[in-house]
């Protein structure tokens, strides 16, 4: 026990650890109050969001009788959230983290590294749990007025809850590991699998409206349903509502079985799992291809994104959406589009919908915010290579670009033969999309720059929990939400749509070419400096 | 070919190097030795132009490191103590990108890299991601990266450390070759044995200072270069 807390210790520390720079050079306060406030808002935003939900539930399902039905759902939709963030993270955090063998080098046993990974991940499970489940058991509070001994009991099943989305997220990510421990297209199957599921977590999104009509319309035999498919989220439900102690106990062994099933699987096979590496593949000799030292730059960028399925998919998912949403509108959306065209007070907005549909999913395209970071211990081959530092952005912004154009391309294309759009509304939706993409492409370079991180064990620090991937992520959000309130509030009203596209294309290129600039001066220095 | 004058490097307070001073000819292999920390790797680095520095002047081959730094790494191979590699990449890829970086042209890259990767026995694993190597094929993979551009002067930081015997015998013969065809050798060692058969000249380092620096036989005189290291290191420390 006390070498897990060991181990313990020292993932908390590499998950929280202040990043720091070569040199032992550590971040301001003001960056690290302003990261402080960038997580607040971001989880302050999903708690509204989910509070909000709560509230539709349970005012309308107390009336029925059915009030428990919103914590057995609020539960469920954390266990979901829960689940969905760490299956992702599995491979990296656990299976194939970078300090595995020295770990194993050590006199320590399978069971406790992993339980030690595990238990790092519990921790970051509560915390998505916490998003979901305090808004939730407010609203409940505040609209049922449960007992005092509601909350003692709530904490105990809070604590036991996460359990069951971990074991079940590492029970999937053993098994992955097995199946392709050996498989040379690992990580195009991790990609494609992760995208598959989290567009089905989406799609569950989009529709939660209707399940939410459902369950208020059929509340009484999707109760039924809850406790015959859904036993542990019923129990919980129930266990606190009732006070019920089998219940309770219901619970326990939902969440305390698999989590020790996983464990003893773990203690099995963990070192069987982690002690080898791809697959060898028989050399032929062929002309080598010759590139420009910059193109050079890319295609690694491109081979490194294509080998890391958690890369690929924070960094691409945008790219996803905005081939899907114009296949969904092309497919299914003919329809409504044609019924909003013959609407005269709703037709002139619909090209707007899209734009903003499609800078909002541009605005998710970001290879280059961990860019710098995921160098890591390789820096030393670019910095002692003749390159230019500009080479190096050049290759990492192409391969952003890369992302960006085609989809950006292939989406207008599919809307100009499904959707009644005159030559300019194409032209609007071409270049907005394609300036917001590039400018948070420079940004995310920038803020890499600036705000990197080479001390790390696993790439999910870099890749998920990064500054620079934040500063990236929020800043392409806020640039939308800019734009569109910009376009609300004075556009709209003033200078009409096209030229206020105009001007803000016109802005968006100004910013991209300033940003550019300041790479070239500060961005060499920061890099030369490393 | 590279000239090291007062060259100078802290970090914060603690000086790493003090006013360290060493010419490298053409033609020479020169080894430099020190304990752990004395200030090698950081002197190879600042030379490599992947550390910057404040005090002194590094030139190669004539050009300023701190002012034509992009000339100076045409000229220069590097191979750090522990080459990490992009693992992700096919080790042919992977020399194929080194060499579209140093620009080596289509027919001199194809030949170098099978000829050393012959030398080395590493032909088979080209097609093998880099993660899928040991340590010691790293090593040579490193290796040949280095010499696809037919550097003049080679900076190798613990070039031995991980190799198999033939290979270690094979990259001594090619540093030789490489010296007589004009080209330098500038390495840092642990190994005093290596750096006694090999090196014609050998600097020593303690705590960021030069102690020793000449010919073998200047700085061994009738004693071996273990003695001489150990007496140098002892003396620092009374």
């Amino acid at each position: 026990m006390k070498k897990i807390k060991i181990l313990l210790a020292l993932q908390l520390r590499a998950l929280f650890a202040a990043s720091r720079r070569r040199q032992g050079k550590t971040r301001s306060a003001g960056i690290k109050v302003l990261m402080a406030l960038a997580f607040l808002y971001v989880g302050g935003v999903m708690m509204f969001l989910f509070g909000a939900m709560a509230y539709g539930l349970v005012s309308t399902l107390r009336g029925l009788g059915l009030g428990w039905m919103a914590l057995a759902m609020g539960a469920f939709i954390s266990a979901a959230l829960s689940f969905i963030l760490t299956v992702f993270s599995m491979q990296s955090q656990i299976f194939s983290a970078k300090d595995n063998d020295m770990l194993f080098a050590m006199p320590l046993t399978g069971l406790q590294i992993g339980a030690s990974r595990m238990l790092s991940l519990l921790l970051l499970e509560y915390a998505y749990s916490a998003l979901v489940m305090i808004p939730t058991v407010g609203v409940y509070g505040y609209l049922m007025r449960p007992s005092f001994a509601f909350y003692p009991l709530l904490v105990l099943l809070l604590l036991l809850l996460p359990l069951l989305p971990l074991s079940l997220a590492g029970a999937v990510g053993y098994l992955f590991a097995l199946l392709t421990r050996k498989c040379r297209f690992k990580n195009l199957i991790i990609s494609l699998l992760s995208g598959a599921a989290f567009l089905a977590y989406l799609y569950a999104c989009f529709h939660l409206n209707d399940y939410m009509a459902l369950l208020i319309a059929k509340g009484a035999d999707l109760a039924e349903v809850f406790r015959r498919a859904l036993p542990p989220f019923y129990h919980f439900a129930i266990a606190l509502q009732e006070y019920s102690l089998g219940s309770v106990l219901a619970v326990a062994a939902w969440c305390l079985v698999p989590a020790a099933l996983f464990l003893w699987l773990l203690s099995k096979g963990f070192f069987y799992l982690t002690g080898s590496g791809g697959s060898k593949v028989a050399y032929k000799r062929r002309p080598l291809k010759v590139n420009r030292p910059w193109v050079a730059v890319f295609r690694k960028e491109a081979a490194r994104l294509g080998s890391l399925p958690m890369y690929l998919f924070n960094a691409a998912i945008g790219a996803l959406f905005m081939v899907a949403l114009s296949l969904v509108v092309a497919i299914r959306g003919q329809s409504v589009l044609e019924a909003l065209f013959s609407v005269p007070q709703l037709a002139g907005f619909v090209p707007q919908a899209l734009q903003a549909a499609l800078c909002f999913c541009a605005a998710m395209i970001c290879t280059t915010a961990p860019s710098i970071s995921l160098e890591g211990n390789r820096l030393w081959i670019l910095r002692s290579s003749p390159l230019r530092p500009q080479d190096v952005f050049l290759g990492k912004l192409a391969l952003d670009l890369a992302l960006l154009v085609p989809s950006v391309l292939i989406s207008v294309a599919l809307l100009a033969v499904s959707v009644p759009l005159s030559p300019w509304d194409l032209l609007a939706l071409l270049a907005l999309p394609l300036a917001l993409g590039t400018l948070v492409a420079l940004v995310g370079l920038y803020a890499n720059l600036k705000l990197p991180r080479f001390d790390y064990t696993s790439d999910t620090a870099v890749i998920k929990q990064s500054a620079s991937v934040m500063v990236a992520s929020l800043g392409g959000m806020g640039l939308v939400i800019a734009l569109a309130l910009l376009y609300v509030l004075l556009g709209y009203r003033t200078i009409g749509y096209f030229p206020y596209c105009g001007l803000a294309f016109a802005a968006l290129a100004a910013g991209c070419w300033l940003l550019w600039r300041r790479i070239q001066t500060e961005g060499v220095k920061c890099w030369e400096e490393f | 070919m590279l000239q090291i004058a007062h060259y100078t490097k802290r970090y914060g307070n603690k000086v790493a190097v003090d006013d360290l001073s060493l010419e490298i000819r053409a033609g020479e292999i020169f080894g430099f030795i020190g304990h752990n920390g004395a200030g090698k790797t950081t002197t190879i680095k600042a030379v490599a132009g992947i550390l910057p520095y404040e005090e002194g002047t590094i030139t190669v081959d004539g050009l300023s490191v701190k002012d034509d730094p992009l000339e100076c790494k045409k000229r220069i191979a590097y191979i750090p103590d522990n080459p990490d590699l992009y693992e992700f990449l096919p080790g042919i890829r992977y020399l194929n990108f080194v060499a579209d970086i140093f620009e080596v042209p289509r027919k001199e890259r194809e030949e170098r890299i099978h000829y050393y990767a012959d030398l080395f026995e590493l032909t088979g694993d080209l097609g093998s991601s880099v993660g899928t190597y040991s340590h010691g094929m790293k090593q040579k993979l490193s290796l040949i990266a280095a010499l696809i551009h037919e550097p003049k002067l080679m900076l190798l930081d613990e070039p031995f450390v991980g190799l198999d015997p033939k290979a270690a015998h094979d990259l001594k013969k090619i540093m030789r070759q490489m010296c007589d065809r004009g080209g330098a050798i500038f390495f840092s060692t642990h190994v005093l044995e290596v750096a006694e058969k090999l090196c014609d000249k050998v600097a020593i380092i303690k705590a960021g200072r030069l102690v020793a620096s000449g010919t073998m036989d200047e700085v061994r005189g009738d004693e071996s270069l273990e003695q001489v290291f150990l007496e140098l290191v002892d003396n620092e420390k009374d």
